[in-house]
């Protein structure tokens, strides 16, 4: 009960400048914690607001989904977490139907980075990085397609899990590509992330597992060295050396994102056609005109990329011989300032928002399981590290993220 | 790449219609996926990377 109290308390107090929050939930949150039992009794937790909160519409950041009936139950996941003891206290901000790295909401407005609040949190879970980070509750849920657990964890300084795809339900969550959308945990702490992914999970425990002993460890370069900047590189490079990481190249990692960004282009255009018909006005102004595109775009393209993602899986298959588990850079930088149009990545000027998921895109369209460790600061900021494992190997994640805590 | 005659006739096979205000920053949108599409229309592929019924690692 205090716990929840203290939480409920820093939201009150802290979330006016942070803009994490879009919904709290005071007194469901104190009935709750009243009978509350389990590993995880009286840890308070927000989820991204795409997900299923019973007797409240399912935003997904958007206007438009006010407009829906309030969800008849809780998603299965939040189901979970609180037979498990934990404790729901609110709704996170994030970008419009999870389009984005950035959580510039232009309904709900921006959320702000902990860390400095001119600074973006990442996206979409921006809510679920930044109330983390602020230490408001020290764990949430998120979702991440090609990237938004990710991209917010690196840029928050907090970690993340993206588990295999298909692992966790998606049962009363909004979706945004079906191909790629999973869900999972952001946390405070590696304690919380495992006790939290375990109770949401079917597979073996992995809270208590540790010991890196025979496990064979690469360093991503090529396409990962190559796309980030030099200093944010370095931290990654550290780590590595630390576990004598051999240096390996992801193969075709380029040409992994572009499949992955054609899938994105269509099914999320296709998903929203009916309202980009009826009422396009009501749609998130950063989002609208991409939703367009992708939903004019021919069948034939998204066909070959499907096929192309399984000619990249193979690949990466055959690296996974070699080496059990990979380390990567997760942002190409750290957070770019709220409104920043562009950014430069060792000298080469981009747009900023679609970007800053160029090194999680290629990892989450084979559904590759991977934490995002925080591994320091550049430019005062934070930047993450990935973790990443074969399909159905979080366990592998899990005992390299523990000799790093 | 596409043109805006084209776009349009895509948008009127799509039942879309596309605000005139909107048309320039749909093209652009549309242009740098048609750029990515060309990417992964270049791989050659095999008859092992014909889709299955479903997507799984």
């Amino acid at each position: 009960m205090e716990a929840v109290e203290q939480a409920l308390a820093a939201i009150r107090a802290k979330d006016g400048g942070i803009n994490a929050f879009t919904a709290v939930f005071e007194e469901r949150a104190r009935a709750t914690a009243r009978t509350a039992k389990g590993p995880l009794r009286g840890v308070p937790f927000a989820v991204k607001n795409l997900f299923d909160v019973k007797g409240i519409a399912t935003l997904a950041g958007s206007k438009i989904n006010r407009d829906l009936p309030p969800a008849a139950r809780d998603s299965p996941l939040i189901e979970r977490l609180e037979a498990a003891g934990a404790v729901l206290v609110g709704a996170l901000n994030m970008d419009e139907y999870a389009y984005g790295f950035s959580t510039e909401n232009t309904h709900y407005g921006p959320t702000r980075n902990p860390h400095n609040p001119a600074h973006v949190a990442g996206g979409s879970s921006g809510g679920s990085g930044a109330a983390v980070a602020a230490g408001m509750v020290p764990l949430a849920l998120g979702s991440d397609t090609n990237g938004s657990i990710r991209v917010p964890a690196s840029f928050c300084g907090i970690w993340g899990l993206k588990p295999t795809f298909g692992r966790l339900t998606r049962e009363g969550s909004f979706p945004f590509v079906n191909a790629l959308d999973h869900l999972g945990p952001l946390a405070a702490n590696l304690d919380l992330l495992a006790a939290s992914y375990d109770v949401m999970q079917d597979g073996e425990p992995v809270a208590g597992l540790k010991g890196i002993e025979g496990l064979r460890i690469g360093r991503a370069t090529g396409y990962f060295e190559e796309n980030a900047e030099p200093e944010v590189y370095e931290l990654t490079r550290k780590v590595a050396d630390r576990f004598k990481a051999v240096p390996v190249e992801i193969p075709e990692a380029a040409r992994g994102r572009a499949a992955a960004f054609v899938i994105t282009a269509s099914e999320s255009g296709q998903l929203h056609l009916p309202n980009l018909r009826k009422r396009p006005q009501d749609f998130e102004p950063l989002i609208v005109d991409r939703l367009m595109a992708g939903a004019l775009m021919p069948a034939a393209w998204y066909l070959q990329a499907q096929r192309v993602r399984r000619w990249y899986y193979r690949q990466v298959m055959k690296l996974f011989e070699t080496v059990d588990v990979i380390l990567a850079p997760a942002t190409p930088r750290p957070a770019q300032k709220i409104g920043q149009e562009m950014f430069t990545i060792r000298g080469k000027e981009m747009l900023a928002r679609p970007n800053a998921g160029l090194l999680t895109q290629p990892i989450s369209c084979i559904g590759l399981p991977v934490i995002c460790a925080p591994v320091g600061k550049v430019e005062g900021l934070p930047v993450g590290m990935q973790i990443i494992a074969a399909p159905w190997r979080e366990d592998n994640c899990f005992r390299v993220a523990r000799a790093l805590a | 790449m596409i043109e805006e005659k084209d776009l349009t006739s895509l948008s009127v096979l799509a039942a879309l219609d596309l605000p005139e205000q909107r048309i320039r920053a749909v093209l652009e949108n549309f242009r740098r996926i048609q750029q990515v599409a060309q990417v992964v229309n270049a791989v050659e592929l095999g008859p092992e990377d014909e889709i299955g019924p479903e997507w799984r690692p």
